[in-house]
């Protein structure tokens, strides 16, 4: 197991050594300057900018600093937003993200599940109908339609919630709900269709032969099989939940690290886009290499030795 | 007759009451109610770097400066007065007492510093050694602004010019602050010198900025009402829009075509001052950066784009007022490069009013079909082309936008209808993509925003002068900007600057406006508008005219 651990450290440490290399080299293929982004007709100040934060020496110089920058956890400060560090973006915003995204996942995720399972269940009904019809039409509509909808309805009209901010845990629950509608479509499509495949399994009409209720049966070893190939896909999904829904941040003005993503890449801010593309891909060896033990201990077959 | 003296006493009471109230406008120090308002946060509020009018609103709200602008005038605040010298080379300006929010004395040093370490390429040609000091020839020391003793700022000029203005919009920044912070200068609200009538307290990026009344503000007592300001950071229009009718937001600095149509009541228009226009690469080059040197463009299309007439038949064959009606309803067409607003001769007059265009040399406003088929045969006939069929196709560079597409959408279309031009292509690129590209002189076509934000006619028109901002590439070795170089535009221009008669000034202007606009380099269609929106029980709030803007001098709330 140890030695598995170690294995898997070495290969996130490479993975992420690979993902900062491309991302530092294909960011300076792009076209453009940041500073005479800001400023089109200040060349002068352009250069001095340039001088200011190294950018004029030679590429491989500055792919040397970077990398060491990068050891010492250091990701510099941002080129656009002058005075802010990298490193005090994440700390200080990744926490709003990450809630969002594990507000939305524990939402949704249950929901999603349980929907689809009792579909599973009750296929061809009323119920299943209703769930597939649901789930298409939830990740058919854009987000920021819905979310301007609900903004009408339950912030404008109902009053229930306010309309954007995220002051407090009341500012929270539009956005969460907003977000979890797609996890709530996607899982329950999945586990429906995963239930149905373990349905047809032989080991289950033994179990039915054998006299096993129902419920036992769906309980005990359908819903069992079918969550785990679930597992698999969930780092994926809680990785890129935990970096944030740039369009709902945008919509509730919520102070998440989804607008800094893509402003630092509009803006051409080299350090913040490597800063949090290093970052990213940190949370998703990090997750994967979780989920790949949690695997285990979940299904005995494929347990580590 | 005990009556009639009471009645004269109550009416006079009543008078001088209202005068003094007039006079005072006497504000709570501490501040009273607060105001919610959705705009655009700034990049950055590091005063050395910043750049963008977003970061100027912000430092308007929190530092002091020299002389304060609001509502289209200017207005002394620190400066208690300013001696100008026989010479009229020499301004001396004496400090009122005033301190930071953590009771710092604000000093002329402070000042001075602000202005060399703010100071470009443009607003050092002013000042005596300023274009030395930006070009290294010599020291920040020697440079004609500097601190006589803490309650004195002298600015001495290089020459004497026109355009010099001695209302100085400036803020006072301490050096000592901004060399302890480096480079976490202007980062958070601790980051920052608080001398203005705010004091930020919280700065959570991308969502909200809340501002305290500042009461060791100098003019805590007469302006700034509000005890509180909070800015919320919205770019989604249907979000400003819920929060505005949900009554979470007070005032929408910016708010769309379609936003305004829902709240027509509380919806107000502004014209700002970026005028937009095409302009056309008449050089022949551009500039290829991994070598750093001027690469040949398409030599048929420099041809075709050299020729006046033909760039006179495209702007002829444009009805502004159409155009603008459909892409910007806010905006104002316009057709030349004096904007409406800019002052005339005299008081209260317009330069526009004053100048007024003949027909002769500027297309119409609503254009002129015919004059432009006419322009287009003549240049078909110079340029020894058959039928508009043999015109090599010309690149026109646009934004990834909707209005930008729109507006190249449009005016291809007229092109199209009008002069059969079907040799126009539209070049959409993502905006840093297009930036990059004009810089580098890398289009045939390029629809340009220029700013004439506290210019005056002259320098916006100095724009275009030979080396100047964004003036010809090859000879400013600089590979950017505009495509225009003329000589006698260049005289003209440069002599209005040393002509301090306003009507002979003005007339040196109107000259070269008119060679400009006759050379159709750059042809102006509109100054793009916009609508912010307020609520009722909100008064006095001024917009600045951009989308950024907002000013709270005199703002009260009562809900």
């Amino acid at each position: 197991m140890t030695k598995y651990i170690l294995k898997r450290l070495l290969i996130s440490i490479l993975t992420i050594w690979a993902v900062a290399t491309v991302c530092f080299f294909l960011l300076r293929l792009l076209p453009g300057n940041p500073f005479i982004l800001q400023n089109p007709l200040d060349m002068k100040n352009a250069e001095k900018m340039m001088a200011f934060y190294g950018l004029d020496k030679p590429l491989w110089e500055q792919y040397v600093s970077y990398l060491q920058s990068l050891l010492r956890l250091d990701f510099g400060y941002s080129l656009t937003h002058v005075g802010r560090s990298v490193n005090d973006v994440i700390v200080q915003y990744f926490p709003i993200t990450a809630q969002l995204g594990i507000q939305a996942l524990l939402l949704g995720m249950p929901i999603g599940m349980a929907l689809g399972i009792v579909s599973a269940v009750r296929r061809g009904g009323a119920f299943d109908y209703g769930c597939q019809i649901g789930s298409v039409v939830s990740t058919s509509i854009p987000s920021f339609v819905l979310a301007a909808v609900m903004q009408l309805v339950f912030g404008v009209y109902l009053k229930w919630f306010p309309v954007s901010q995220w002051l407090s845990f009341r500012h929270t629950i539009l956005p969460t709900i907003i977000l979890s509608l797609g996890i709530i479509a996607g899982h329950c499509r999945s586990m429906r269709t995963l239930m149905l495949e373990v349905g047809r399994q032989d080991y289950l009409k033994t179990a039915k032969s054998k006299g096993i209720s129902n419920v036992r049966i769906v309980v005990f070893h359908q819903i069992r099989n079918a969550i785990l190939p679930m597992i698999t896909g969930l780092g994926m999904e809680i990785a890129s939940l935990l970096m944030g829904s740039y369009i709902i941040e945008k919509v509730f003005s919520i102070p998440g690290l989804g607008a800094y993503f893509v402003t630092s890449i509009t803006g051409l801010d080299y350090t913040m886009t490597m800063g949090l593309v290093v970052f990213q891909a940190a949370i998703v060896v990090f997750a994967n290499f979780v989920v790949d033990l949690l695997y285990g201990l979940i299904d005995p077959r494929v347990r580590i030795v | 007759m005990k009556k009639r003296i009471v009645a004269i006493l109550l009416a006079l009471a009543m008078l001088l009451s209202t005068v003094a109230l007039a006079e005072t406008a006497a504000y709570p120090v501490e501040g009273e109610g607060s105001l919610t308002f959705v705009a655009t946060e700034p990049n950055t509020l590091n005063m050395v770097q910043a750049s963008s009018n977003l970061d100027s609103a912000v430092f308007y709200l929190t530092s002091a400066m020299l002389y304060r602008p609001y509502n289209g005038n200017v207005y002394p605040e620190l400066a208690a007065k300013c001696d100008v010298s026989e010479d009229k080379l020499t301004y001396t300006y004496t400090l009122k007492d005033a301190v930071y929010s953590d009771g710092t004395p604000i000093v002329a040093a402070d000042f001075a510093y602000y202005m060399i370490a703010t100071m470009d390429g443009t607003s050092a040609a002013y000042y005596k050694n300023g274009t030395k000091y930006m070009n290294g020839e010599c020291t920040a020391a020697d440079v004609g602004i500097y601190a006589k003793d803490e309650k004195t700022l002298v600015v001495e000029l290089e020459m004497l010019t026109a355009d010099f203005s001695p209302e100085l919009e400036i803020y006072p920044l301490q050096q000592a602050f901004v060399e302890a912070k480096g480079e976490q200068l202007g980062g958070t609200p601790a980051d920052l010198m608080y001398s203005g009538p705010y004091v930020l307290t919280e700065w959570v990026y991308g969502s909200y900025m809340t501002f305290k009344k500042n009461p060791s503000y100098v003019d805590a007592a007469a302006s700034f009402p509000l005890a509180e300001l909070r800015l919320i950071h919205s770019v989604d229009e249907s979000g400003r829009y819920s929060m505005f009718t949900s009554g979470e937001a007070d005032v929408l600095t910016f708010i769309s075509e379609e936003t305004q149509q829902m709240i027509p009541n509380q919806a107000k228009q502004y014209v700002s001052d970026a005028m937009q226009g095409l302009e056309f690469n008449t050089t022949g080059m551009m500039f290829d950066a991994a070598q750093g040197t001027f690469l040949p463009r398409d030599a048929e299309v420099t041809k075709v784009l050299s020729n006046e007439n033909f760039r006179k038949a495209l702007s002829y064959a444009i009805n502004r007022e159409l155009l603008v009606m459909v892409i910007n309803p806010s905006g104002l067409p316009v057709n030349r490069l004096v904007t409406p607003m800019a002052e005339g001769n005299t008081d209260g007059s317009r330069f526009v009013e004053d100048y007024p265009l003949t027909a002769d040399y500027a297309a119409p406003i609503t254009g002129d079909a015919e004059a432009a088929k006419a322009y287009l045969a003549k240049a078909l006939e110079e340029l020894g082309y058959a039928s508009v069929k043999d015109l090599p196709t010309i690149k026109y560079l646009c934004f990834e936008n909707g209005a930008f597409r729109l507006m190249a959408e449009t005016l291809q279309s007229e092109w199209k209808s009008i002069l059969g031009l079907e040799c126009i292509e539209i070049e959409m690129k993502p905006v840093q993509d297009a930036v990059m590209s004009m810089v580098f002189l890398n289009y045939d076509i390029y629809f340009q925003s220029v700013s004439s934000s506290s210019a005056t006619p002259r320098s916006f028109l100095e724009q275009w002068k030979t080396g100047g901002a964004i003036s010809d590439a090859m000879q400013s070795g600089a590979p950017f900007g505009s495509v225009y170089s003329n000589a006698e535009f260049d005289a003209l221009v440069e002599q209005a600057m040393f002509e301090f008669d306003t009507a002979k000034r003005q007339a040196l202007i109107a000259q070269a406006e008119q060679i400009m606009i006759e050379e159709h380099i750059f042809v102006p269609i509109l100054l793009q508008g916009g609508y912010y929106a307020v609520q009722d029980y909100v008064q006095g709030f001024v917009s600045v005219g951009n989308q950024e803007g907002y000013m709270f001098n005199h703002t009260t709330v009562t809900k």
